[in-house]
């Protein structure tokens, strides 16, 4: 594995943890609980940064810019 | 085997955070027995010492061994395993990874608790719920 893949892959793993256990929380959030809208926007902004991840640097490329 | 029985799931990946995330997708199922490595090393001692589990679940990627080499281990000493793949990148897992085996799958990260859970009763009990 390049690098620049590891990088990649080590900074999905850490999006993947933030998304996967804001997605519990918002699943047991009972439905008034006045954090529920806190959650949604961490799990907001790691899908965002998903996002821009794979724009940013796209699996294949050779050297993420 | 059957949904009732106990399941006996060893998870291995370098990442703290994944394994604690597989843990909070799993470990709340009390048929389900969760041991974690945080290396391909650790994950063929827990076999070597003669645990016995249903399910490997195995980061693709490790820096001391690629998940399918665990997998191809822990298959000498156990080959009625059942392996699960975490992938992160999943258009490049056949680079690394020529063929999926009967008893193999893999799940792209991130993933959900649902998708998870989903993938290991699609492995053990051949239906989408645990």
């Amino acid at each position: 594995m390049s690098d620049d893949d590891k990088s990649r892959h080590d900074f999905k793993n850490q999006l993947g943890i933030i998304l996967g256990f804001s997605e519990i929380l918002l699943a047991e959030a009972k439905v008034g609980d006045p954090r529920r809208g806190d959650v949604e926007e961490i799990h907001k902004a790691a899908t965002a940064a998903l996002d821009l991840l794979a724009r940013l640097f796209p699996v294949g490329a050779d050297t993420p810019r | 085997m059957n949904q009732g029985q106990p399941i006996a799931i060893l998870a291995v990946d370098d990442e703290p955070g994944v394994l604690a995330l597989v843990r909070r997708c799993l470990a709340d199922d009390e048929r389900v027995t969760l041991v974690e490595a945080s290396s391909g090393k650790g994950a063929l001692e827990h076999v070597a010492k003669g645990a016995a589990f249903h399910l490997l679940i195995a980061d693709l990627r490790m820096p001391d061994m690629e998940g399918d080499e665990v997998a191809r281990q822990v298959r000498a000493l156990d080959p009625d395993i059942k392996v699960l793949y975490l992938t992160s990148h999943a258009d490049r897992l056949f680079d690394a990874k020529q063929q999926l085996w009967a008893d193999e799958a893999y799940l792209d990260k991130p993933f959900t608790r649902g998708g998870l859970r989903e993938a290991v009763a699609l492995l053990l009990f051949g239906r989408t719920t645990l």
